[in-house]
C-alpha cells in the first residue's frame, strides 16, 4: 500500500536456481490464530511490503500487520469541502450573478436554496475519492500478480492463510526470512517467481 | 415474555459463563462509590434548585414580568425533560439491538430516563399556573379565543378546540408522565435487580418491554412537543417538530453521557470497563446527533421558506427580526449548533480524548439552551412581537437554572448510589473486548 507513495531504493535482485527473479517468499499457515501471531513477528521483525491472504477477514489482523491509518480520511475531508465549496459557487454564481432570475419572488442569491446541491456535491466528491483513493491505494483493477502462478495459493479461497513478504522489501533475506517464517509456524515455505 | 416468564430463575451464576469470567477481572472498588460519596454534591445543589425555583416564583409574583419567568421556568423543565426522554428512548433502543458494545455505558442513560417522575413534580406549578391564569403562557387557552361573539375570536384557535382545551390538555400530561414514568421506572429496575441476582432473563424482560416501549415512547413525545412547544404560538403548526424535540434531546442526551463518562473516569472510576474505544463510540454517536439536528433544522426551516405560507412563516419571521437580536441567534444557531461542532467532532482524536470530548460536549449543552429558549422565548411577547432576545437574560437564566439544579441533584444521587455499569449484565464480556475496527 505504501509503495505508491515512497520510491523505492534500488535492491538486490534475487533469482531463484533456474534464473528466475524471485517475487518473494510465502509461507502457509492453518488457523486465524496462528497468522496472526505470525503477523505480529513479521510485523515486529520490520518488514514493511508484505501482506497477508486468507479466505474470510481475520479480527484484528489490521492491528497484528501494523496497519497505519490511511489518509484517504484526509483526502475525503478536503475534496468533500472542496466539492461542496465548488457546489455552493456555481449556483451563485448562475442563478446570481450569470443569469439573475425571479423565482417564487425569492432573491437570486439565496443560500437556502443552494444547500442541498452543495450538500450532493459535497456527499458526491467524498465518495468519488474514499472509491478512488480505495482502488488507488490497493493498486486495483490487478490483472496479474505473481501469486496467481502457485498451485498453494488456491487454497486461499478454501481452507488456507498465507503470508508474503516481497523480495522489494528492505530488510528481505532469503535466508533470513525463511528462518524468521519458519520461527513463526508456518506449515510450508515457498519461493514465488516473478 | 413468555420465554422469560417460563424460564426458571437460576440460582446464581454459572462460573464459567463468559459475563462471569470477565465480571471477575473487573477492579471492583471502581465500580460503584462509597455509600454517602454523592450527597455532598447532591443535597446542595438540590437544596440551591428548590432556592432557586422559589426565587422565580417570587419574582414572578412581584414585578411585571411574570410571563417571562414563567417561560423561563418553562425552559428549564424542558430541558430536564428533553434529557429524561433523550434517555430513555437511547436505552431501549439499545435493548431493543442488542447492543454488547454499550454495556458499561448504559447505566447514566437508565438514570436519565428513570427520574422522569422529578420531570412531572416540576411540570405541575406550570399546569396549575397555566390553568387557573387562564393560559399565562398558553395563550389558547384564553377562552375569549374561542368564543364567536368576542372580539379576540381567533378561527386557528377555534379549529384546533377538541385538540387543544384545557381539559384534553391537562388529561394529556397526565398520561404522557405516567407513561414514560413506567418504562422509565420499569428498566431501570430490571437493570438494579439484576445487579443483585445476577439473573440473565431480566435483559430479555428489558427488551421485551422496548419492543413496544419505543413507538410509544416515540409517539407520546411528539405530541408532547406539540403540546408543550409548538403551541405556545397556537396558529403556527411544523409536522417536522417531533422529529426536531428528539433530535434535540438525543443530541443533548449523548452529550450529557459523553460528560459524565469524562467526570467518572477524572474521579479515577470504571477503569477499563470504558475506554478510549467507547468514548469513540460515544463520540461517534455525538457527531451522527448534531449532524442528524442540523439536517432536521434546516429540513423545517427550508419547507417553510420555500413555500412561504403565513401561518408557517410567521414563526420564522419572528425569529428573523434584526431588531429584537433574533436574527443573531439564529445565524449563532446555524454555526454554533451545527457547523462548528460537526467540524470539531469530525477527528478521531476528539472522540477518543475524554477533554477533547467534553469540550464538544459542554459546547453543545449550551447550544442547546440556546436552541430552547430560540423555541420558547419569542413567543412570550405580544402577537406578531416577539419578545427581544436580549430582554433580562438573568431572569431567564435564573429561571432555568432551578430546574436544571434539581435534576442534576437527582442524576448524581442516582448516579452515585448504584453501581456505575449493569455489573451483571449478560453481555458484560463483549462491551469489555470492544474495540473499533476504525
Amino acid at each position: 500500500m505504501m509503495g505508491l507513495l515512497t520510491r523505492s531504493a534500488p535492491r538486490t535482485v534475487y533469482k531463484t536456481e533456474a534464473g528466475e527473479v524471485v517475487y518473494g517468499m510465502m509461507a502457509e499457515f492453518a488457523t486465524p490464530a496462528e497468522i496472526s501471531h505470525a503477523a505480529e513477528k513479521v510485523r515486529d521483525a520490520g518488514h514493511s511490503r508484505w501482506d497477508v491472504y486468507a479466505p474470510f477477514p481475520i479480527h484484528g489482523i489490521d492491528e497484528a500487520m501494523g496497519f497505519k491509518h490511511t489518509p484517504i480520511a484526509l483526502a475525503c475531508a478536503l475534496i468533500g469541502l472542496t466539492g461542496a465549496g465548488l457546489g455552493f459557487l456555481l449556483q451563485w454564481w448562475v442563478t446570481g450573478q450569470a443569469y439573475p432570475m425571479v423565482v417564487q419572488g425569492k432573491p437570486f442569491t439565496a443560500w437556502e436554496s443552494f444547500i442541498p446541491i452543495t450538500f450532493e456535491l459535497g456527499i458526491l466528491f467524498t465518495a468519488f475519492t474514499a472509491l478512488g483513493g480505495m482502488l488507488a491505494f490497493n493498486k486495483l483493477p490487478m490483472f496479474y500478480h505473481p501469486l496467481f502462478k502457485k498451485e498453494r495459493f488456491l487454497r486461499v479461497s478454501d481452507d488456507r492463510m498465507i503470508i508474503c513478504i516481497e523480495a522489494a522489501d528492505p530488510k528481505f533475506d532469503p535466508t533470513k526470512t525463511r528462518e524468521l517464517l519458519e520461527s513463526a509456524g508456518a506449515t510450508s515455505i515457498e519461493l514465488v517467481e516473478e | 415474555m413468555s420465554q422469560a416468564a417460563t424460564q426458571p430463575m437460576p440460582a446464581g451464576d454459572d462460573a464459567n459463563a463468559p459475563h462471569v469470567r470477565a465480571r471477575a477481572k473487573l477492579n471492583e472498588d471502581q465500580m460503584r462509590f462509597a455509600p454517602g460519596t454523592g450527597s455532598k454534591l447532591y443535597v446542595p445543589l438540590g437544596v440551591l434548585g428548590v432556592i432557586l425555583i422559589a426565587a422565580t416564583l417570587l419574582v414572578g409574583m412581584m414585578g411585571g414580568s411574570a410571563k417571562q419567568a414563567m417561560g423561563a421556568y418553562h425552559v428549564g423543565v424542558m430541558l430536564t425533560l428533553y434529557l429524561s426522554i433523550g434517555g430513555l428512548a437511547l436505552v431501549m433502543i439499545l435493548q431493543q439491538f442488542n447492543a454488547g458494545w454499550a454495556v458499561t455505558v448504559r447505566r447514566p442513560l437508565e438514570a436519565l430516563g428513570s427520574i422522569i417522575p422529578l420531570c412531572f413534580i416540576l411540570f405541575i406549578p406550570i399546569l396549575l399556573i397555566e390553568i387557573f391564569s387562564g393560559g399565562l403562557i398558553f395563550k389558547w387557552m384564553d377562552p375569549a379565543l374561542t368564543d364567536p361573539k368576542s372580539s379576540s375570536y381567533d378561527v386557528l384557535a377555534a379549529h384546533k378546540k377538541p385538540f387543544l382545551n384545557t381539559t384534553f390538555f391537562a388529561v394529556r400530561v397526565f398520561f404522557y408522565f405516567g407513561l414514560w414514568s413506567y418504562f422509565g421506572w420499569r428498566l431501570w429496575g430490571l437493570s438494579r435487580r439484576q445487579d443483585e441476582t445476577g439473573d440473565k432473563w431480566l435483559t430479555a424482560r428489558a427488551r421485551y418491554l422496548s419492543s413496544f416501549g419505543i413507538p410509544l415512547v416515540a409517539l407520546t413525545a411528539a405530541f408532547a412537543s406539540f403540546d408543550w412547544m409548538m403551541s405556545l404560538d397556537f396558529h403556527w403548526y411544523s409536522t417536522m417538530f417531533g422529529v426536531y424535540f428528539f433530535a434535540g434531546a438525543l443530541m443533548s442526551t449523548v452529550a450529557v453521557l459523553a460528560l459524565v463518562l469524562s467526570v467518572l473516569k477524572q474521579k479515577g472510576k470504571l477503569g477499563d470497563a470504558v475506554n478510549a474505544e467507547h468514548l469513540h463510540d460515544v463520540g461517534k454517536l455525538l457527531l451522527s446527533f448534531t449532524v442528524f439536528w442540523g439536517y432536521i433544522a434546516f429540513g423545517q426551516y427550508f419547507l417553510i421558506w420555500y413555500s412561504n405560507i403565513p401561518e408557517e412563516s410567521a414563526w420564522f419571521w419572528l425569529r428573523q427580526q434584526e431588531a429584537t437580536g433574533w436574527k443573531s441567534v439564529f445565524i449563532l444557531l446555524c454555526f454554533g449548533h451545527f457547523l462548528i461542532p460537526f467540524l470539531y467532532l469530525l477527528f478521531r482524536r476528539v472522540k477518543r480524548t475524554a477533554i477533547l470530548l467534553s469540550i464538544a460536549a459542554v459546547w453543545l449543552l449550551i447550544m442547546h439552551v440556546v436552541d430552547v429558549l430560540f423555541i420558547i422565548k419569542p413567543a412570550l411577547g405580544k402577537p406578531g412581537a416577539p419578545m427581544p432576545a436580549m430582554e433580562s437574560v438573568w431572569l431567564d437564566v435564573l429561571g432555568l437554572a432551578g430546574p436544571v439544579c434539581l435534576f442534576t441533584a437527582a442524576l448524581i444521587w442516582r448516579i452515585t448510589s448504584s453501581p456505575l455499569i449493569p455489573i451483571k449484565d449478560p453481555r458484560l464480556h463483549e462491551s469489555l473486548a470492544h474495540k473499533n475496527v476504525v
